[in-house]
C-alpha cells in the first residue's frame, strides 16, 4: 500500500512541476495563432507567467482589424483536474455600443473533473448576470441570461435570439 | 542515522529526477509552440486624409464672433453697400442653410453666410431656390443670382424628392446631421439597406438595397442598386473598411463616396460643413 501511495504521490509531484513548466506564454502564442485564422488578435497585452497561472492585461480586442474593445485582465490557470480562464473589465468600443453592452464585469469559463462533460461558464456585466455551458461531448451551448429593464429596450434585437423560457432568458445553440 | 540520510538524499535524487523529467518535457514542448505573439499592426504606409477642395478654409467662412467684432466696426466705417456682393449659390435645408456669395470689396473673395447670421451690418433673414433676403433696420433687401451658370457647387435639395445629381457637382452635408447618425447607429438602418457583394468569396463592395425617401441617404444622392465601392478613394472591401469609415465621418469635412450605378462609376463629393 506504501509504495502505491509513494508513486501517487511522486506522480501527482510530477505533475505539478510539468505544470509550473510548462511554457505558457509560448501556449499563449500558439492559442493567437489559432485565434488570428478566425480574424480575433488580441494586441498591445502584457503577459506574465506566474507558476500556475498566466495573467494577460490590457489586451486590446480585433476582430477583421476593428476595434473590438479593451479587456482589462485575462486570467489562465491550468491545474489539470481545474482550468479556469476569467476576464476580468472587458470595455467594449463606444462605435459598438449600439450593438452590444458596453462593460463586462467579469467572464469565466472554467472546466474541472467535479463536472467533466461541461465546460461552465457565468459572468456578470452591463448585458445582466450570466450562467451557462458548453458541452463538448455533443457540441451544445446553453446560456441564461438575467437582462436588466434598460437591456432590453436598448438591445431589443439581440435578446430576440434568446427564448423566454419561464421568465429566464435562454439561447441554445449547437456547433 | 545513515539509514535516514540516505532515505532523504533518495528522495530529493528522485524529486531532482522528476524535475528534470518535467522541464525537459516542458522544453520539447517549447519547440513545437510559436515563439512570437500576434499583434494587431496598423497601416504604417502613411496615407494623406482624403480632402477636397475646402471652401471653409480658403475662404472666409462669416462666424457669429466676427460678426459681432465688425458690427461695432461697422458703425465708424461707411456704410456697407450690399450690392457689392455677387450671389454664386445657395444651399437650403429643412433646419436652414447657407449661401455662398463673392464679395467685391475683397477682391471677388467667396463668402459663406449662414441662414440669420449677419454680414456687415445686413443679416440673412430667409433663402429661397434663387434669392436671399437681406436685413437692415427694418428694411429688406433682396440679393439675386447674376450669373445662373457658376450654380455648380451647391444646389437646392428640394423635398421630398431628391435632386438628380450631376456629376462633379459637390453637395453639402451639415455636421449635425452626420453626427445625428454617427451617434444613433440604429437610425441608419431605419434609413438606409445595404449588404455586402461576395464573389469568389471576396467582398466586393456593399450594395444599396433600399433608401428612405427625405433621409440624408436620399438627400447624399445614393440610390437604390448603388454598388459602394469606395469611400474617400479607399475601397469598402471588408466590413472593417466601412466601419472604419463609420469611426472617422464625425472628423471628416469631406467626403467622396464611389459607386457603380448602371454599370459605370460614379463619385458622389459631399462637403461637410
Amino acid at each position: 500500500m506504501k509504495p502505491i501511495l509513494k508513486a501517487l504521490l511522486y506522480a501527482f509531484i510530477f505533475i505539478m512541476m510539468f505544470l509550473f513548466f510548462l511554457p505558457k506564454v509560448e501556449l499563449y502564442y500558439t492559442l493567437e495563432k489559432e485565434l488570428e485564422k478566425q480574424k480575433i488578435v488580441l494586441s498591445d497585452e502584457r503577459i506574465e507567467d506566474s507558476g500556475f497561472s498566466l495573467h494577460i492585461s490590457d489586451a486590446k480586442l480585433y476582430w477583421n482589424s476593428v476595434f473590438g474593445g479593451q479587456i482589462e485582465k485575462i486570467k489562465l490557470s491550468t491545474f489539470l483536474l481545474h482550468n479556469s480562464l476569467s476576464f476580468e473589465n472587458a470595455k467594449l468600443n463606444h462605435a459598438l455600443s449600439s450593438f452590444l453592452p458596453g462593460k463586462i464585469e467579469y467572464l469565466n469559463v472554467r472546466y474541472s473533473i467535479i463536472n467533466p462533460i461541461k465546460v461552465v461558464i457565468s459572468g456578470n456585466g452591463d448585458i445582466g448576470e450570466i450562467k451557462g455551458y458548453i458541452n463538448p461531448f455533443v457540441k451544445e451551448i446553453k446560456i441564461e441570461l438575467n437582462p436588466p429593464a434598460n437591456m432590453r429596450s436598448k438591445y431589443g434585437s439581440l435578446l430576440r435570439k434568446f427564448k423566454n423560457v419561464e421568465g429566464v432568458l435562454v439561447y441554445e445553440s449547437r456547433y | 542515522m545513515n539509514l535516514d540520510i540516505n532515505r532523504y538524499s533518495n528522495t530529493l535524487v528522485t524529486l531532482f529526477v522528476l524535475a528534470l523529467v518535467a522541464k525537459a518535457l516542458s522544453l520539447t514542448m517549447l519547440y513545437f509552440l510559436e515563439k512570437k505573439g500576434v499583434s494587431q499592426v496598423s497601416d504604417i504606409t502613411y496615407t494623406m486624409p482624403y480632402q477636397a477642395y475646402r471652401f471653409s478654409k480658403t475662404f472666409a467662412i462669416v462666424e457669429q464672433k466676427v460678426q459681432t467684432k465688425q458690427k461695432t466696426a461697422a458703425q465708424t466705417k461707411p456704410l456697407y453697400n450690399l450690392n457689392s456682393l455677387m450671389l454664386k449659390a445657395i444651399y437650403k435645408s429643412k433646419n436652414g442653410g447657407f449661401i455662398v456669395a463673392l464679395d467685391k470689396t475683397k477682391n471677388n473673395k467667396s463668402v459663406f453666410i449662414k441662414l440669420h447670421n449677419e454680414y456687415n451690418g445686413y443679416t440673412l433673414k430667409s433663402i429661397t431656390q434663387n434669392r436671399a433676403t437681406f436685413e437692415r433696420n427694418n428694411q429688406e433687401y433682396k440679393l439675386e443670382f447674376v450669373e445662373t451658370k457658376s450654380m455648380t457647387m451647391f444646389k437646392k435639395a428640394p423635398s421630398p424628392k431628391p435632386p438628380s445629381y450631376d456629376n462633379d457637382v459637390i453637395r453639402a452635408v451639415a455636421k449635425t446631421e452626420v453626427h445625428k447618425y454617427t451617434k444613433d447607429f440604429k437610425s441608419i438602418w431605419k434609413s438606409i439597406a445595404i449588404k455586402e457583394v461576395v464573389k469568389n468569396g471576396k467582398i466586393t463592395g456593399f450594395k444599396v438595397n433600399f433608401i428612405k425617401e427625405g433621409t440624408i441617404f436620399d438627400k447624399l444622392g445614393l440610390k437604390k442598386d448603388d454598388l459602394i465601392i469606395a469611400v474617400n478613394n479607399k475601397p469598402m472591401l471588408s466590413y472593417a473598411s466601412a466601419f472604419k469609415v463609420y469611426g472617422e465621418v464625425n472628423k471628416m469635412t469631406s467626403l467622396k463616396i464611389t459607386v457603380i450605378r448602371n454599370n459605370q462609376e460614379k463619385d458622389l463629393e459631399y462637403e461637410i460643413y
